[in-house]
């Protein structure tokens, strides 16, 4: 069937363009190896917030807000305010201040009734839940349960029980309501409406809606289900990266080629259960874009809509595309450079089973080819019929009617069948005949509205009946004016609302306090207190945290000990490089996941490293046990034999690590360091010159040839084969080959070895053992990638110092920190760690900019760039666990002797710090003490990171709301609660801005994906995030599913954000302040489309601490305004230089 | 001096995070080479990119070159227009003159 089809390269062409965008409705999903934080709808950015959200939720269905009951719910405990939900009412709502007059005299305020609307959801009930709130005769039983005391007062009338008041007040309500509607709708005919009814649903297909969505939803099939089951697992298994004991096989073709060579074994029924499903994959095209189209066509999609109807397929399954995104966008991948994968290929196989599907399903149950134009045609002709099916769709017929439509469904095509008429004026029927009808139902939001407002049956009764009916009228427009599905943004916003007005007013208060140059004596909220210190005092120690929110409680606790400066600067501090680490077969970039490093750094152990021998045997050892006991539980013997052999082995350490966690960590410590004993290591952060690469290639050559000829030449063991033998061989190899006139070699002039034989070793040694100049080449280009030159890494030193504002006045001790996590059992451990070493620890990162700043012939180079560091200056790297809140000081071999008493107090300190620090994040940890003992909190935060049970190791970046770029002055009074990122930045070292434009472009868009991602999370769960972590099952080594099978999840766990059922995490857009001049900030918004899409389109707000003026601005929606107004500043208040004023497109 | 053959030189410069699209629309329609000149400046609809940025290889522009058969261009046309239709960047082509065509072509 599908090689008749002529599809042209250019249609090809097109198509492949169609699919990699229509894979842009989700977000790259990257493996679970190096968890990303990023905006679930990164690419919707280009449209507002509020219309964003809408659109995502018409694919994936998911929520743009958190539930409204959870806004409702710190409206009452007050953290919204009443203030800021009026305010943002008033802000979002058109003529908040109509008011309409009562018969009896007074006025009711629009703004009033919303509130009450936002708080008590006044929305149309459904039918049954209607039918709930009223007795067998048609009226309510009792009244608003969530009513205020006072206005239950009002309500109620005298000498009457609840339900008479309410009664009379329902008799009242109703019967003022016109009976038009449902004059209206009975007069319709049935055709009519049905007829509507199909151009509405089929006008959704493309548009958040597929084919096979459709018939799920009229013939309550299950076409969408089966055919994710059916991709997953293909998909998982393709996908798979070492977890499967037996791989797929074939998997060196690309997904595509795989599923349609393998498929016919699938003995599964394939979705919908189409007949010749097999037989027909035989004929299946070889490239997946003449599938696609193929397929797109069978279905009848129009195609205007091709684009928008593939992204409906991948907005599906968000979790397993969003990886297959990411695959296709990283080529360079290990995996998918051996199993390609791509959204072409994925959405080929898709298309193929939705129109095998959608075919068998509409023939089965209308006779008709599974066509788009077919299902049109079929429906325009009976609509009665689309009506009652749609009835059925919708479930909620009386189990009688129910009966009939189904039986109708089966037998429509045997003659003396009910005819649709019928059917559908019954269905209508028994719709209006509902308790209360349509017209009760509309009756309702304005009855439970009345009571709120503390009317009762009496107070209306007196009212002229066409006056009420103008005020019911009225009210009933006002509530009809904001239908649920709009309270989201206005929640938000009174919520960013209360948290913005305070901090900047926090803020701003500091700021003004700020002008003292002496530094008063500092209290905390927890009570700690800090010795008074001058800005002229040399610190004790300056020290570089990263900008994660949870660095501000310990740069708090540390700089409350009094002597210390802190900076706050993205956690891999400028360097990106890849790394391979000691003993490791793996290469991890060490830097936020949009850069691609261009630099190499590796572990090795030190030259004075003893044990090393040992070290690699036991961890050698070690692997060898693993992948023993991983196959021996793969293998297909193993359930019989296993469990009563060494069944016990995994017995003993379940119950120990159970019942005792942290001794049996300290005792599994222990025993690792006897096996593996560390070994002190440094990293080859300077580049290798030319002739020491030579050299090292050369050594490494040299140990492959005396390899070689044990092997080939099977030398005894003992048998030693000098250097220079080795070497001459060596360069024998890597000369021409054609080279027949050489003399021979010592070795086989020792040897006895004829020329023939000598040239057959050497050819060999050239060919298998790729001892040749091409390779040569290779291995010194790599050498050379490894490491920095001088000037590179001044140059990177210079880069982290200037954009944090650190050029003088450096302290004895500038400690580096990085930071990561630690935690036993789980799966989302890299989400702890530190975002901006592409999910990985951070400390290596902190290393290798200590070792840079400390180097001499670097400083020298920074010395002629103005920045002169003292030489009694040391810079120690170290790094942060943020679960356990100890800081581990790293490299201390290479601290000068004249550094050991700074190095002794700053190690009590950070120990100080860290237990000052663990308690205030105990306060809110569930299960955490909360007293004020910090050595109890300390003992009881490690006891979670080993903790295998443990679900919440620490709460991570939760709470995160606020990103500061300011001189650290501007904030170091501020309790900012872990909330905020915060950054460094001086304005006054930075008058080009340059700076300030790598932090906005860069740090502050990867807090505002963090952001994104926590906020989505929060929002909904189920669609943006994974889920309860005790459902999940990692697969393939890539990601989690939920129970055995499932989309892959993605985003954060509920446990990350919240806790018994309550949100921790509140959803709020980023609000990024800066420190700097107005001019310059608004410079680089407009200069750059990525901060123009974050603050322009509403997905975050943005301050500005103008410092000649003090004055703090708000920009939003692209103007400017004071915090307190909602009025725009005029454009003439922002300068903007003159280069910015051209603002016309050139192409 | 040699003969020399006309062919079509065609230009593309479009956002970092596309370019990886766009080098598979290539390598699929076999236009066997191009250049790629990252980091790129301009100024155009969607308003000024700057090439200094840390996130450099994403955010700013890049621009590919590939000297192709006439028979080619239309489906390189076909394959970038729903891209630019979306995303920032714009697609030049222009008649060039090569000494040896056979490096040019599949």
């Amino acid at each position: 069937m599908h090689e008749a089809i002529h599809i042209s390269t250019r249609e090809r062409a097109e198509i492949r363009t169609r699919a990699g965008l229509a894979a842009e409705a989700v977000a790259p999903n990257w493996p679970l190896r190096a968890f990303i934080s990023r905006n679930p709808l990164g690419d919707y950015q280009d449209e507002r917030f509020e219309e964003a959200v809408r659109t995502a939720s018409s694919r994936t269905g998911g929520r743009g807000y958190a539930a409204l009951e959870s806004y409702r719910a710190w409206y009452r405990e007050g953290r919204i305010a009443k203030t800021d939900l009026e305010a943002a009412l008033a802000e979002q709502v058109a003529h908040p201040d109509a008011q309409v007059r009562l018969p009896d005299g007074g006025e009711l305020d629009k703004r009033e009734v919303l509130r009450i609307h936002l708080l008590q959801a006044l929305k149309t009930p459904d039918p049954l839940a209607l039918g709930c709130e009223l007795n067998s005769s048609g009226h309510p039983w009792r009244l608003d349960p969530a009513l205020a005391p006072e206005a239950r007062a009002q309500t109620l009338l005298p000498n009457a029980t609840e339900a008479e008041s309410a009664q009379a007040l329902w008799e009242i309500i109703r019967q003022s309501q016109a009976s038009e509607d449902e004059r209206a709708a009975a007069a319709t005919p049935v055709e009519t409406e049905g007829a509507r009814l199909i151009e509405r649903d089929l006008a959704r297909i493309g548009h958040g809606c597929t084919l096979a969505d459709w018939c799920d939803r009229l013939f309550g099939s299950q076409v969408r289900v089966q055919m994710l089951d059916y991709l997953i697992h293909w998909i998982a298994a393709f996908l798979d990266q070492g977890q499967a004991v037996w791989a797929m096989p074939r998997r060196e073709r690309d997904l595509y080629q795989t599923w349609r060579s393998l498929a016919h074994w699938d003995f599964a029924p394939a979705p919908g259960a189409p007949r010749g499903f097999r037989a027909r994959l035989a004929t299946l095209p070889d490239d997946p874009e003449d599938l696609i189209i193929a397929s797109l066509r069978r279905l009848g999609v129009p195609r205007t809509l091709w684009q928008d109807y593939l992204s409906c397929h991948i907005a599906r399954q968000p979790g397993w595309a969003g990886l297959i995104r990411w695959r296709a966008s990283n080529p360079s991948d290990w995996w998918q450079q051996r199993h390609p994968a791509s959204p072409t290929k994925y959405l080929a196989i898709v298309l193929h089973l939705e129109a095998e599907a959608v075919e068998a399903e509409c023939r089965r149950r209308l006779g008709i080819a599974g066509r788009l134009d077919a299902i049109r045609d079929y429906f325009d002709g009976r609509p009665a019929e689309y009506l009652a099916r749609h009835a059925l769709g919708e479930d909620w017929l009386p189990p009688d009617l129910e009966r009939r439509v189904r039986r109708a469904c089966r037998t429509w095509w045997r003659p003396g069948a009910p005819t649709w008429h019928r059917l559908a004026e019954a269905v209508r029927g028994s719709r209006d005949g509902l308790p209360g009808g349509t017209a009760a139902r509309s009756a309702w939001p304005l009855f439970r509205l009345a009571q709120h407002l503390g009317w009762n049956a009496e107070r209306l009764g007196a009212w002229p009946q066409d006056r009420l009916q103008h005020v019911l009228k009225q009210l009933e427009g006002w509530l009809a004016s904001l239908p649920a599905e709009e309270h989201g943004p206005i929640w938000l916003a009174a919520l960013e609302r209360g948290y913005r007005t305070g901090l900047i007013e926090e803020i701003g208060n500091a700021y003004r306090l700020d002008a003292s140059p002496v530094e008063a004596r500092v209290e905390t909220a927890s009570g700690d207190t800090a010795p008074a210190q001058t800005e002229s005092t040399r610190p004790l120690a300056q020290a570089l945290f990263c900008i994660d929110v949870r660095s501000e409680l310990f740069r708090r606790a540390l700089e409350n000990l009094g002597g210390y400066e802190t900076y706050g600067v993205a956690g891999f501090f400028g360097v990106p490089f890849s790394f391979v680490g000691f003993n490791s077969r793996y290469r991890a970039d060490l830097c936020p996941v949009l850069l691609k490093p261009s630099h190499r750094v590796s572990e090795l152990p030190r030259p004075s490293a003893e044990r090393v021998e040992q070290h690699l045997a036991g961890h050698h050892f070690g692997d060898t046990v693993e992948h023993a006991l991983h196959d021996l539980k793969g293998h297909v013997a193993a359930p019989f034999v296993m469990v009563e052999a060494i069944g016990w082995a995994f017995g003993l350490p379940f119950v120990l690590k159970t019942v005792i966690p942290r001794w049996y960590h300290r005792l599994a410590a222990a025993a690792k360091r006897w096996i593996t004993p560390p070994v002190p290591t440094a990293l080859t952060v300077d580049k290798l010159s030319p002739r020491d690469a030579q050299e090292l290639v050369a050594t490494q050559q040299r140990g492959r040839i005396s390899h070689a000829l044990r092997k080939e030449l099977n030398l005894r063991r003992r048998m030693v084969v000098s250097a220079q033998t080795l070497e001459e061989l060596r360069l024998a190899a890597l000369s021409q080959p054609a080279d027949g006139q050489r003399p021979q070699t010592s070795l086989a002039a020792s040897l006895e070895l004829d020329a023939a034989q000598e040239r057959a070793l050497v050819e060999k040694l050239r060919t298998e053992y790729g001892i040749n100049s091409k390779v040569m080449d290779a291995l010194l280009d790599r050498v050379t990638q490894g490491g920095f030159t001088d000037e590179e890494q001044a140059y990177f030193v210079e880069g982290a110092l200037r954009l944090i504002g650190l050029t003088q006045g450096f302290a004895r001790v500038v400690l580096v920190a990085g930071h990561g996590s630690h935690s036993e059992n789980n799966p989302y451990e890299s989400a702890l760690d530190c975002g901006a070493c592409g999910g990985d620890h951070g400390g290596s990162n902190a290393r290798v900019l200590a070792h840079m700043a400390n180097k001499p012939a670097v400083r020298s180079l920074l010395t002629a760039r103005g920045i002169e560091i003292p030489s009694d200056c040391w810079f120690v790297a170290c790094e942060h666990d943020t679960t356990t809140d100890s800081v581990e000081l790293l490299d201390l071999e290479t601290v000068p002797i004249s550094h050991s008493r700074d190095i002794r107090q700053l190690r009590a300190d950070l120990v100080e710090a860290g237990a000052r620090c663990a308690r205030e994040r105990c306060w809110h940890l569930p299960g955490a003490p909360n007293g004020r003992d910090p050595r109890a909190a300390r003992l009881h935060v490690q006891l979670r990171s080993v903790d295998w049970s443990q679900v919440r190791p620490e709460w991570g970046l939760a709470g995160n709301a606020a990103f500061i770029v300011a001189r650290r002055p501007v904030f170091r009074r501020l309790n900012l609660g872990g909330r905020a990122f915060l950054h460094s930045y001086d304005y006054r070292t930075d008058p080009e801005g340059k700076a300030l434009e790598t932090i906005m472009t860069a740090p502050l868009v990867v807090a505002h994906w963090i952001n994104m991602e926590y906020y989505f999370s929060s929002a909904d769960n189920q669609v943006y995030g994974s889920g309860s972590k005790v459902y999940h099952n990692v697969v393939g080594l890539i990601g989690v599913m939920s129970g055995n099978q499932s989309d892959l999840r993605i985003g954060l766990p509920t446990q990350t954000i919240s806790s018994r059922g309550r949100l921790y995490h509140e959803p709020m857009r980023l609000l990024a302040i800066i420190e700097a001049p107005l001019d310059r900030v608004a410079a680089i918004v407009a200069r750059n489309e990525v901060l123009r899409r974050i603050f322009h389109n509403g997905w975050g707000t943005l301050a500005v601490i103008d410092p000649e003026s003090g004055q703090i601005l708000l920009y939003a929606g692209g103007r400017w305004r004071d915090p307190q107004s909602t009025e725009a500043l005029p454009p003439n208040a922002i300068e903007r230089p003159e280069g910015d004023q051209r603002r016309r497109a050139v192409h | 001096m040699s003969e020399l053959h006309s062919m079509k030189k065609v230009e593309i410069v479009i956002g970092g995070e596309q370019l990886e699209q766009v080098k598979e629309l290539l390598a699929k329609l076999k236009a066997t080479g191009y250049t790629i000149i990252p980091n790129i400046s301009g100024m155009g609809h969607h308003g000024v990119r700057t090439g200094h940025l840390m996130f450099n290889e994403t955010t700013s522009l890049a621009m590919l070159i590939s000297v192709v058969p006439a028979e080619l261009v239309e489906p390189i046309h076909a394959g970038l227009m729903p891209l630019l239709e979306r995303h920032s960047g714009v697609l030049f082509v222009s008649d060039v003159l090569v000494g040896r065509p056979v490096q040019f072509s599949k």
